[in-house]
């Protein structure tokens, strides 16, 4: 009896949470689908649902926000930094991976405390001394930052994957007389790949997201036109819903992909 | 093999250096200088900007409420996370959809400050509505009250990480082999035997690092509270100490005054965490 | 009195049957031994009986109550695991007191773990017992395999309770070790017979356990028992061929035969004719058909070599082990695992004759397996 009620109790707490976590995302994503008529009035979401929904929204979202160039400027500001961050990163968590226990986890600590800095106590001094006087561009010193922001996190996550590589198949390559680079590239890469690629993802991520910093240095990201769309005269939410949606996409595919192919959630479960 | 390890970290750790302590150690610098843009001053003063702050009242506001949402915004989720996580782990199938969970982590922080900023809105959203069905009075502008605010932002905060707490604590409860829980049953123990020897000694480690690793991303995180506040909110209620800083540099130009701050507020909370830590350290030893 | 019974228990596993239709009576005093190889059921069987899972069917009765339906933390029992479950951060004398703690039912005991002193003592009693005193204050990382597992017994022990399950103890520890802690599970069920009864329910693959400690033992195969008796019962006289190969070393050889009946005898061909061996007796009248095909099993040390007999085989191989030799015999396409006392005339390569009692023989059917004869 208690059995069968636990059982319920747990599937309802279980679909409350799901309901929880997804809701907010339909919410917007729904919302994007609404004529910006459907905002100003004040009937509830439901029943202007039934006026019809529209795709006026995107299109303007492309054409005002010039989505497109947006969404190219920030893809390649993404691959690049990412691609930067995974040569220098991966290396370097490897090696932090197999240094001794508490030298490792002051190392490891070190990298980490530095996201303890609020981001914009680093952006303003790089933007007064660079970019407003114009010496460097935005981009640039927003591809530094980001560089310098999400490199500790990437060795942070990488170090626990890399640790569950049993010690004894490195020493045996060793052994059998590779270098370190092979070693690394040859023998624990390809054991590792598939969770590394979930951390890689979750860094893109993370800089793909990322409004701040780009508005600070006025690159025109996907993301940095959200505020631009907060005026005076009133929030244009149909517009910002659709950017949103459009923004959110990417990232949902990727938890398909990952739901799908369990990239990198493995990790956790070491 | 040292040497090569070394060599192997450095390019990293100098890029890290370069990027973020470089800036810092150029504020390290600024700090000890009366630097005024505007007004073309640009002169060395010593302690005087870490003076004038500790007795500045904005200033000490604005690190109390970073630590205190810093906190809050830790705390809150990872209990949210473990209960998320029980359920998972009492249900078969919690493996498949523990997942799903992650979807809100995925969505950029600005674009959750503008959905939740317009289902708080006091006219157009939701939540208002569905408070006021509730009973609840004057549900207008969530975002617009002080304390009120904050919890607002802890929730959205809640909202966005609970589900990576969730896996992650739940990944981890799969690790406990079946056999400890069992060897507790057949010595005699109930539940909170089990609760005690076998769950929290496996889980604490986790949970510990998880809340530190929180903490210290919520201390620099300042995305969304600007958004959804548009600056601090409502007497600079939720100015957290980033919002603080840029108003310092962009609005006063007091270019000397903020970066005494950021050193300042660096050091703070380096500290915090590191007496948080050895505090840990100590009671896994004694436990 | 029956101190523990299983009866008809079934459990399944998805579109496994783990435990099949197994019963069994356990009696005061007894040690008795679940002999069966991985996979077999016995380890399963065992955790129905702790209630480590519950039963598709049948049920388990403790002093002949019925307990199929008692959570496992309220029987009277004590489980030993195949590998040791030490809690990591307590010391060797803190988890063998641990089922004693889980007696205090107290909020404040939860939180504390206090030791009483009648608990340190029965600690430090068992701990001598199974020479692991020198341990007390260690930590389990620091043990050895063979240690780790004398402190699991110790635990197991020193909960006091009547029935004691053991899932193969010795499988980590070495050989010199087994046999001296062979000795102290004999110690330990004299012991619980002087102090008020219980019983003893041991899980192994060994035969080795079985023979050396069982008063009585059941062999199971694929789920199901396939017999129950006294060590010499199931050496002697097993009821089905799979109990006859599992247990005996050397293993016991099993060659074809066929049945003659003549008006008032009957031969075994074995081996398609090449030895003969009349049947003595009357039994294989009601059980024998002319021409029947059987499976006929020969214990290695009912193989006697002497000058005349049945059997003429060539020496392929000699092993020494001190005081006798395991032979191999070849005849015909066959060979014949043989045992004899140590006669180092013996040349490989040699004929040697070699004879067979009938009495020695045992018959088994080629369908079922069981024993006629």
């Amino acid at each position: 009896m208690k059995a069968i009620l636990r059982k319920y109790v747990v599937r309802i707490g279980l679909a409350t949470f799901v309901f929880f976590s997804l809701a907010p995302i339909m919410y917007l994503i729904l919302l994007a689908f609404l004529p910006q008529s459907s905002f100003i009035s004040n009937e509830s979401v439901f029943v202007e649902l039934r006026n019809g929904l529209t795709l006026k929204n995107f299109s303007a979202a492309v054409t005002h926000t010039q989505f497109a160039k947006r969404a190219m400027i920030s893809v390649q500001m993404t691959v690049l930094v990412v691609a930067i961050i995974a040569v220098l990163g991966l290396p370097a968590a490897h090696a932090v991976a197999r240094l001794p226990k508490i030298v490792r986890e002051r190392v490891a600590f070190s990298f980490l405390s530095v996201r303890m800095l609020p981001g914009v106590a680093i952006c303003l001094p790089v933007f007064w001394l660079f970019n407003r006087p114009g010496l460097v561009p935005g981009w640039l010193s927003l591809g530094f930052l980001h560089l310098g922001f999400n490199l500790p996190v990437l060795i942070w996550l990488s170090v626990p994957i890399f640790r569950s590589v049993p010690v004894q198949l490195e020493e045996a390559a060793l052994v059998d007389g590779l270098s370190r680079w092979r070693i690394l590239v040859c023998v624990v890469l390809p054991l590792v790949s598939r969770r590394l690629l979930g951390v890689v993802l979750i860094i893109a991520l993370l800089i793909w997201n990322e409004s701040l910093f780009s508005t600070i240095f006025r690159v025109d990201t996907v993301t940095e036109v959200i505020p631009s769309l907060i005026t005076h005269r009133g929030v244009q939410w149909g517009l910002v819903m659709a950017v949103g949606t459009m923004v959110v996409i990417p990232a949902l595919a990727l938890l398909c992909g990952v739901i799908y192919c369990r990239w990198g959630l493995e990790e956790w479960e070491h | 093999m040292k040497q090569a390890s070394v060599l192997t970290i450095m390019p990293s750790a100098l890029v890290v250096l370069a990027v973020v302590l470089g800036p810092f150690l150029v504020l390290a610098w600024q700090s000890t200088r009366d630097l005024n843009y505007f007004e073309q001053r640009n002169s060395f003063v010593g302690t005087d900007n870490y003076v004038r702050l500790a007795q500045d009242e904005a200033f000490l506001s604005s690190v109390a409420v970073t630590v205190k949402y810093a906190v809050a915004a830790s705390i809150i989720p990872v209990i949210v996370g473990l209960s998320a996580s029980v359920a998972l782990y009492s249900a078969p199938w919690g493996g498949r959809i523990a997942p799903l969970l992650l979807a809100p982590f995925l969505v950029a922080p600005i674009v959750v400050a503008m959905v939740f900023a317009l289902l708080l809105d006091g006219q157009l959203g939701l939540a208002p509505r569905f408070l006021a069905a509730l009973g609840v009075s004057d549900p207008e502008n969530i975002v617009g009250h002080g304390r009120r605010v904050f919890w607002s932002l802890v929730a959205i905060d809640t909202w966005q990480w609970y589900g990576v707490f969730a896996y992650v604590f739940y990944a981890r409860m799969k690790r406990v082999p079946l056999l400890f829980q069992e060897m507790v049953v057949v010595s005699g123990g109930g539940a909170l035997r089990k609760l005690r020897d076998v769950w929290i000694p496996a889980m604490l480690p986790v949970v510990a690092a998880v809340t530190v690793f929180k903490v210290i991303w919520s201390l620099g995180d300042a995305e969304r509270i600007d958004a959804l506040t548009a600056g601090g909110g409502p007497h600079g209620a939720m100015r957290v100490f980033s919002i603080w800083m840029e108003r310092q540099y962009f609005r006063y130009a007091d270019f000397g005054y903020g970066a005494a701050a950021g050193i300042l507020f660096y050091f703070i909370a380096l500290v915090g965490i590191g007496v948080f830590i050895l505090l840990l350290r100590t009671r896994r030893e004694l436990s | 009195m029956s101190v523990l019974r299983a009866e008809a228990l079934t459990k399944r596993f998805g579109n496994t049957t783990a435990v099949q239709d197994v019963s069994c009576d356990v009696q005061d005093g007894e040690m008795f031994v679940v002999l069966g190889h991985s996979g077999s059921g016995k380890t399963t069987t065992l955790r129905l009986i702790a209630g480590l899972e519950t039963p598709d069917s049948g049920d388990v009765f403790f002093d002949e109550k019925r307990a199929t339906d008692q959570p496992a933390n309220q029987r009277d029992i004590a489980f030993m695991f195949q590998s040791p479950a030490l809690l990591p951060n307590r010391t060797v004398s803190q988890n063998i007191a641990y089922p004693l703690l889980c007696q205090d039912r107290s909020w404040l005991g939860l939180l504390l773990c206090r030791l009483s002193k009648d608990h340190t003592e029965t600690v430090k009693q068992w701990a001598s017992r199974l020479s692991i005193t020198s341990l007390l204050q260690r930590y389990p990382a620091t043990l050895s395999g063979g240690e780790s597992q004398r402190v699991a017994l110790a635990r197991a022990l020193a909960k006091g309770s009547r029935i004691l399950l053991l899932d193969e103890p010795l499988g980590n520890v070495d050989v010199r070790l087994r046999d001296t802690l062979r000795k102290e599970f004999l110690n330990v069920r004299n012991l619980m017979r002087k102090n008020g009864g219980g019983a003893i329910v041991y899980v192994t693959h060994d035969q080795l356990d079985a023979l050396m400690l069982a008063d009585r033992m059941a062999v199971m195969k694929e789920g199901q028992i396939m017999q129950i008796g006294s060590p010499q019962q199931i050496y002697n006289d097993p009821q089905n061929l799979f109990t006859a190969i599992f247990v005996g070393i050397p293993e016991i050889n099993v060659v074809p035969g066929s049945i003659r009946l003549q008006t008032n005898s009957a031969t075994i061909d074995l081996l398609s004719g090449l030895i003969e061996v009349e049947l003595q007796g009357t039994q294989w009248r009601t059980v024998c058909e002319d021409r029947q095909t059987v499976h006929v099993a020969i214990r290695p040390d009912k193989i006697q070599l002497a000058n005349e007999g049945q059997g003429n085989a060539r020496l392929l191989a000699r092993h020494d082990l001190g005081d006798h030799h395991h032979l191999i015999l070849g005849i015909g396409d066959h060979e014949l695992r043989a045992t004899c006392v140590q006669r180092p005339s013996l040349q490989v390569g040699q004929s040697v004759v070699f004879s067979v009692e009938s009495t020695d023989l045992m018959v088994f059917d080629v369908e079922t397996e069981q024993r006629i004869l």
